[in-house]
């Protein structure tokens, strides 16, 4: 039996492998034709004028926005993914941290479709599924994102929360043209909150001891001494000021060549970066940084050959090598660290020499940053990419047939040099000497050990396609194309079992008239994860377009130069849930107990959950009416309205399993979600002589829903418990009424059952009327940190030499949970400080007015649980980027034998207006996000 | 035409390529389960599986001993779980002792190694290595045993929590989940029944003791307690209520007497095994704190390695690493006697002065008193005192914990000291022997069996080192019932048995509803205090929470085939 397997599946692979050299259109065909599909709907001035005032691509019947490098390079900072803020409608880009090396953003397409898993896009770069942050941005030439069923066609069963497709640059005819971009900026955090100093803290902590009914720790001698803050005895640390520096330097620059003649077109480009990050005082050991460092090097080059009239090939290579130096603590510890430490705790017990700390905190910030060592973090990719395409014409004319083969090797290493330190509480000034009198020491003085916390991972991925293209004209009016299309690829992770896809597409055009366009398609894709009869999966897609302007009652409209409604409808799915391999029942281990005399339990197995041997694709169901046109010559005027309903949501079972069984079940395909909304993109475009001027604005509005998604019932009355029915994401608490003034107050009021209150607390709703107020009384406030529509605007002019870009982007509908930052909104939770945002805590003097619940020093789990109380609205509108630049005149350049000279200055993320202003409204806990003031060159010749 | 031939043509042979074999998951070994079946190692770990969902003693409810849901203390923290006993606020929606999911588990994995240990014969060992064929043999069939046993016992714990339940005999069918939903509670008597007999067949065939390597498996003496304790409660007021006409809830007939006389029996069969393998112990307070040595006088222990959470969660405030935890109610020090038998009285003026002088032994046994010494130095309970009021976290009731808990650990250096928890011993047995002879013939009769009821108590009573005055002759069942209930209550304090005790007593509403008070010490010199009784906290309790609900999810689970229990 085995034998014959084997047998046929050697000749399935020679089968195939004669096919292949017929090939069937690849994904860089694909990637191709969807580019030529591809409407431009961008911000840069040389798209919309065209000789024929029609748009690029304005064949195409899907839902596709791109925007060139060009504009992505003058938006961009150092990270690629933070380039597209505002550019794209449909693409959300949410910045999640300005951490050197982690700064890439998360995205999302028309907002979040599904509550499983995860919503991010596949990302595929030059055809093939790869990192969007590890490419240069330098090399990029334009980024495409494919929303719809129609343009995710051939990547159906991965394509479920869309595609975005990274296209690099190539060779074009001509000489050598060299181009060398230079920056070079400073960094700065934005979002500082700010706590109270000693002296303050000190009276508030008695304030809230009292209305704990405990007696002050705090007398006033010692408040009085923090006022004049002797950095030793009575210390008044601002940490953040003392370990966060304001400004920290960046510079990137990238050298590249293209250029060709009829044989051979190359690019070729070499980039560094270096970003520093903004910790302070980390210089303070021979030989290592503790400061958060990234550096990398990448080169590229991408080589179009043709060998012979009728075959083309193309050889790329890409490669970068990536350093990170951080400290050894975590991020997150490290910036909690810097909003609680006591303030009444001295940096150094000894001038400049032990490090303070006590017995509950022994690891003050100064030393957590600085003392504890440094990791390294080497990261190196390559990727190669070849292909080949073969013109059939003289066995079909219009046949072409193509082969491509992708490389994609990536290999970390993680290591770390650590050590701890003593620290020392100051427990008063020795009389004779005048130096301070030191406690025992918390922890230990060590030396750098070394670790290598993750060891070294190594991940592989290999890539091939093969396609098809059929291109012929049937009578004078009308077109027929057609493709078939075959991938394949394996990820080879260590330790793991591979993840394997693989899919055919075939794809159906048919243009009659330049009028009434027709695409039909089918995507056949499979995946590894699940069981045989549940891989594979079909995933049709069906589209229309009508160009009115090409009918004969607008075709000489002097107005609308060009007018296309199109449809769509299909399906697409994602193989990527979370969950592989649950078709087998299997026994893994369970709890331990103890026999006999020994101090080592017994270990025991028991059944997992059992099997589910029908898991299969995630499915979306897209549907879009979209409307595109360009009037006026210069303005292009395009609308969608869109929806989408996701089925096979993998929920758990634990609704409808009994637990009389006694085991659990996997789970299933069951959950079902549904989104909707409308994009809006207009685009200005105007040059005369001297001057022009461009305006790009889009605005997206994105609305979800959860079907069903298998929750528990709740009791009768508190049905807007229930998440099923809401937004993705929405999040739940209790409705604030107010404070509980008095005891009497809290007699008659319900009982809340999150603990003892006391007046000054937070009162809540008794949503269901049973008179308690506990879990049953959460619903539904506010909205989540997703925002509700998207605004994004470019603008941009150009006057003689000077030119000028601006990138705004707005996020509305969006609100912030105060609780994800508790060491800043939470006075004293965990033992940490007061910022400056608690304001007027209420106190039984100021009842009329308080405006935040009483301070305490004990854990209050009835006021610091989520409630509307802590959730607040924060809209934001960010100035992304503006550029200004100057060229320098082409006889001055010359001179120097320079074709182009440009100097400009670019400042990132300069002004942001919000209704929350207290701090950054985008990253409100963990390192911040920057803004920067950056110079620059470009220089070609 | 011969465009779509062409495409046609590449089209199916394109799809003939996607047959090929490429997605091929390289799947890892995972155990199924015929390769547990042939492994005797993977049998002896999937026997261990049913035993890691039995009760643990210590801290049942988060960090809070169930004592302190009881009138035996309060635990210290308002916001630990367990105070949701205390307000009330615990219902079908949330509940912090919610068992029904976890025994049920443990179930499945009693039928699940029964089931596959009834198929496994290891025949291909006898011919080639007959020593091993034996041992295998008989470990398997011990094995086998015990978890019928264990099946007993994790039906226990279900029924004295919700009356009548389900009753899964074997590993149910997940494939069929509507057939599951239709699942009915069984009658109490049906679960009492199975119970039974499933100890009866543990009882034939498990051995008497067991070797070193072996101490906490289950023996023939435990099988016997638990069928005697289970025939105990299926007696008791809460099952047998009068007029009942729910057999889920309790018998519906009237023959108590005859459940009273079974009960005995079941007891006196445990009896019968001291004193040549049970005996009680000659030290009461050495008994809570065995280390990891076997005593006689403990029937099924539960062994929980080195650990001192425990000491962590119940040390005073006062000690490093301390955080006081339970803290034990004046209501359970009033219950304890003075020396000479007679109840204690805070209006007798010279018990009130010295409350803790002359008093049953087991009080300073089981209860940090004020001045004692424990953990190396003298507990200062009094106002101001280092393990007193008005400290951050110090004992609200004027006690704290002594039994179960090791002393002279140092928390900050982190060391540790064997536990076990003892399920059953034999001093529970007497009790429970004594509680259902006086309810079957009274106090002095001892009808068939060698011990009357009086007697029985008074083994334990005279235990070395505790003494305390024999219970006199002649009096009446009711009598004998009040002191009995009171002998109970101070010798099983904090071993688990009060808070079920009183509700199958029926006097759940009274005491687990009641005043819990504590006392106030006021330090007059370094030998003299003031001692004033105060009221610490009013509990909520209400009739219908002697059985606790059926969790809300299973009830909408089975569409409503489970019978949620009375006014819930």
């Amino acid at each position: 039996m085995k034998q014959r397997n084997t047998y046929m599946r050697q000749l399935k692979v020679k089968a195939g492998i004669f096919l292949l050299f017929f090939g069937t259109a690849c994904a860089a065909f694909g990637q191709n034709a969807a580019n030529a599909k591809g409407t431009k709907e961008v911000a840069d001035s040389s798209s919309v004028k065209s000789a024929s005032n029609l748009p690029v691509n304005w064949e195409n019947t899907s839902s596709i926005s791109t925007v060139t490098g060009k504009t992505i390079y003058k938006g961009s900072s150092y990270s690629p993914g933070n380039a597209l803020y505002g550019l794209l409608p449909g693409l959300t880009v949410i910045q999640r941290s300005g951490e050197p090396g982690l700064e890439d953003p998360d995205f999302r397409i028309r907002g979040n479709g599904t509550f499983g898993n995860t919503n991010y896009p596949l990302v595929l770069v030059d055809g093939f599924e790869h990192d969007l942050n590890t490419i240069a941005v330098e090399d990029i030439e334009s980024i495409s994102v494919l929303k719809d069923a129609s343009a995710n066609l051939l990547y159906g069963g991965r394509a479920a929360n869309g595609v975005i497709v990274v296209t690099t640059k190539r060779g074009a005819l001509g000489k050598a043209k060299v181009s060398v971009n230079v920056m070079r900026g400073m960094q700065s955090p934005m979002g500082s909150p700010k706590f109270l100093g000693s002296a303050d803290y000190a009276t508030m902590y008695n304030q809230a001891l009292a209305s704990d009914g405990l007696p002050a720790v705090y007398t006033d001698t010692q408040i009085q001494d923090f006022r004049t803050g002797d950095p030793i005895y009575s210390p008044n640390v601002d940490w953040r000021k003392e370990l966060v520096r304001n400004n920290a330097p960046a510079t990137k620059a990238n050298f590249s060549v293209t250029g060709g003649n009829n044989v051979i077109q190359y690019y070729a480009s070499v980039g560094y970066q270096l970003i520093e990050g903004i910790y302070d005082h980390t210089a303070m050991h021979n030989g290592y940084s503790t400061n958060v460092n990234t550096g990398n090097i990448n080169f590229r080059s991408n080589l179009d050959i043709k060998f012979t009239s009728d075959l083309k090939v193309k050889f790329d290579m890409y490669g970068q090598i990536i350093d990170k130096n951080t400290p050894v603590a975590s991020t997150a510890s490290i910036w909690n660290a810097l909003n609680s430490y006591p303030s009444t705790i001295p940096i150094y017990a000894l001038k400049d020499s032990l490090f303070g700390g006590t017995s509950v905190f022994p690891i003050n910030p100064m030393g957590l940053i600085n003392e504890q060592g440094y990791r390294s973090i080497h990261e190196r990719s390559l990727i190669f990419n070849a292909s080949a395409e073969y013109n059939l014409r003289k066995l079909v004319k219009g046949l072409v047939a193509g082969v491509r083969f992708g490389y994609d090797n990536f290999y970390t290493v993680n290591s770390a040099w650590s050590k701890t330190f003593e620290s020392y509480t100051v427990t008063g000034k020795d009389p004779a000497t005048g130096e301070p009198l030191l406690s025992a020491p918390f922890g230990k003085n060590t030396d750098l050990v070394y670790s290598n916390p993750s060891g070294d991972n190594q991940s592989l991925r290999l890539n091939l396609d093969g396609y098809l293209n059929y291109n012929t004209a049937i009578g004078s009016d009308q077109k027929l194309a057609a493709q078939l299309i075959y991938h394949q690829d394996k990820l080879a992770l260590g330790g793991e079992s591979p993840y394997y896809n693989q899919s055919l597409s075939g794809v159906v055009n048919y243009n009659m008239k330049n009028r009434y366009l027709v695409e039909m398609g089918l995507n056949y894709s499979g995946n590894e994860a699940f069981n045989k009869g549940h891989r594979f999966a079909f995933f049709p897609a069906i589209s229309a377009g009508w160009i009115l302007s090409n009918e004969s009652f607008l075709k000489d409209n002097s107005v609308i130069n060009f007018l296309k409604l199109r449809a769509s409808t299909g399906t697409v799915g994602r193989s990527n849930l979370g969950y592989r391999f649950i078709y087998r029942d299997y026994y893994t281990g369970g709890g331990s107990y103890f026999f006999g005399t020994g101090t080592s339990a017994t270990g025991s197995i028991i059944e997992n959950s059992l099997a589910n041997p029908n898991l299969t694709f995630e499915k979306s169901n897209k549907s879009e009416i979209g409307l595109e046109s360009v009037l006026w010559k210069n303005i292009s005027f395009s609308a969608a309205w869109f929806y989408e309903k996701r089925t096979n949501i993998v929920i758990s079972q634990s609704n409808v399993v009994s637990s009389l069984g006694g085991v659990g079940l996997q789970n299933v395909n069951g959950g079902e979600a549904e989104k909707s909304g409308i994009e809006l993109s207009l685009n200005i475009d105007k040059a005369f002589k001297d001057w022009g001027y461009f305006v790009g604005l889009n605005y997206t509005v994105m609305k979800s829903k959860v079907l069903y998604n298998g929750e528990l019932p709740v009791p009768t009355g508190s049905e807007y418990n229930y998440t099923t029915g809401q937004p993705i994401g929405q999040p739940y608490g209790l409705e604030f009424v107010g404070f509980f003034q008095s005891d009497q107050d809290i007699q008659s009021s319900p009982k809340q059952q999150f603990g003892l209150v006391k007046p000054g607390d937070m009162k809540y709703r008794d949503k269901n009327n049973d008179g308690t107020v506990d879990d049953y009384d959460v619903g539904p406030i506010g909205h989540s940190t997703f925002p509700q529509s998207e605004l994004g605007l470019v603008l941009g002019a150009n006057y003689k030499g000077f030119d000028i870009q601006g990138v705004l982007q707005a996020q509305l509908g969006r609100d912030i949970y105060l609780g994800s930052n508790p060491y800043v909104y939470w006075p004293l939770i965990n033992n940490g400080r007061i910022s400056t945002y608690v304001d007027q805590s209420w106190t039984d003097a100021n009842k009329a007015t308080a405006k935040y619940p009483r301070l305490t020093t004990v854990s209050n789990p009835n006021n610091y649980r989520s409630s509307d109380f802590w959730f607040k609205k924060a809209d934001f509108l960010r100035l992304r980027s503006v550029e200004i630049g100057y060229n320098l005149p082409s006889q001055v350049a010359s001179r120097i034998k320079l074709d182009k000279v440009r100097v400009f200055v670019r400042g990132m993320n300069l002004v942001t207006m919000s209704n929350f202003t207290y701090e950054d409204p985008e990253t409100m806990v963990g390192y911040p996000a920057m803004k920067s003031y950056n110079l620059g060159l470009n220089v070609q010749f | 035409m011969k465009y779509f031939k062409n495409i046609g043509a590449v089209l199916l042979l394109g799809i003939l390529f996607t047959a090929c074999n490429f997605i091929n998951p390289e799947e890892f070994t995972l155990r199924s389960a015929d390769q547990v079946k042939r492994n005797f190692s993977s049998l002896g770990s999937l026997r261990v599986a049913p035993f890691s969902y039995l009760p643990t003693g210590y801290n049942t409810i988060g960090n809070s001993w169930l004592a302190s849901a009881s009138d035996e203390a309060e635990e210290v923290l308002v916001t630990e779980s367990i105070q949701n006993f205390n307000i009330g606020n615990w219902n079908q929606y949330s509940n912090p002792d919610n068992v029904w999911a976890k025994n049920y588990m443990g179930i499945r994995k009693a039928n699940d190694f029964s089931q596959m240990a009834d198929t496994i014969t290891w025949y291909e060992w006898k011919l080639s290595n007959p020593t091993a064929y034996n041992d295998r043999v008989f470990r398997t069939n011990m094995w086998k045993n015990e978890m019928f046993f264990l099946r007993g016992f994790f039906y226990f714990e279900l029924i004295k929590r919700y009356g009548g339940v389900p009753l899964i005999k074997e590993k149910l069918n997940m494939a069929r989940l509507d057939s599951i939903a239709s699942i009915k509670r069984n009658s109490f008597s049906e679960c009492v029944e199975y119970i039974v007999t499933q100890c009866d067949t543990a009882i034939k065939n498990l051995p008497v003791t067991q070797v070193a390597a072996d101490y906490g498996s289950v023996t023939k003496g435990a099988a016997l307690a638990l069928k005697a304790r289970t025939l105990l409660y299926a007696a008791s007021d809460l099952f047998n209520k009068s007029g009942n006409s729910n057999p889920v809830l309790g018998y519906t007939d009237g023959n108590r007497q005859q459940r009273w006389i079974r009960a005995a029996e079941a007891c006196k069969a445990v009896l019968d095994m001291a004193p040549a393998t049970y005996a009680l112990n000659n030290n009461y307070s050495a008994l809570f704190l065995l280390g990891s040595a076997l005593n006689k006088e403990v029937i099924f222990e539960c062994r929980r390695g080195a650990i001192n959470s425990f000491e962590a969660a119940n040390y005073s405030i006062g000690f490093n690493g301390g955080r006081t935890g339970t803290c034990p109610s004046q209501n359970l020090v009033d219950a304890y006697e003075m020396k000479d038998g007679t109840a204690f009285s805070w209006s007798n003026p010279a018990q009130a002065a010295d409350p803790y002088v002359n008093r049953d032994p087991r009080l300073a046994m089981t209860v940090v008193l004020n001045n004692a010494t424990f953990n190396g130095r003298k507990i200062e309970l009094w106002e101001g005192g280092k393990d007193g009021l008005p400290l951050d976290r110090a004992s609200k009731t004027g006690y704290y914990l002594s039994k179960y808990v090791v002393q002279n650990l140092d928390l900050t250096k982190s060391q540790t000291s064997y536990h076990q928890w003892l399920n059953f011993r034999l001093a529970e047995m007497y009790l429970s022997y004594a509680e259902a002879m006086n309810e079957a013939y009274g106090p002095d009769n001892k009808s068939i069996y060698t011990l009357t009821a009086r007697e029985a108590v008074n083994l334990v009573r005279a235990r070395t080192g505790i003494a305390m005055p024999a219970f006199p002759l002649g009096m009446t069942a009711d009598q004998f019932r009040t002191r009995l209930r009171n002998e109970r209550r101070v010798e099983l304090a904090f071993e688990d048995h009060r808070y079920w005790d009183v509700r199958r007593w029926g006097i759940g509403s009274s005491v687990l509803g009641g005043d819990i008070r504590g006392v106030k010490i006021a330090m007059v010199d370094a030998t003299h205090f003031t001692y004033s009784p105060y009221l610490v906290e009013t509990r909520t309790y209400n009739s219908k929470m002697d059985l606790y609900p059926i969790p809300e999810d299973e009830v909408v689970k089975s569409k409503g085939s489970l019978a949620q229990n009375p006014g819930w």
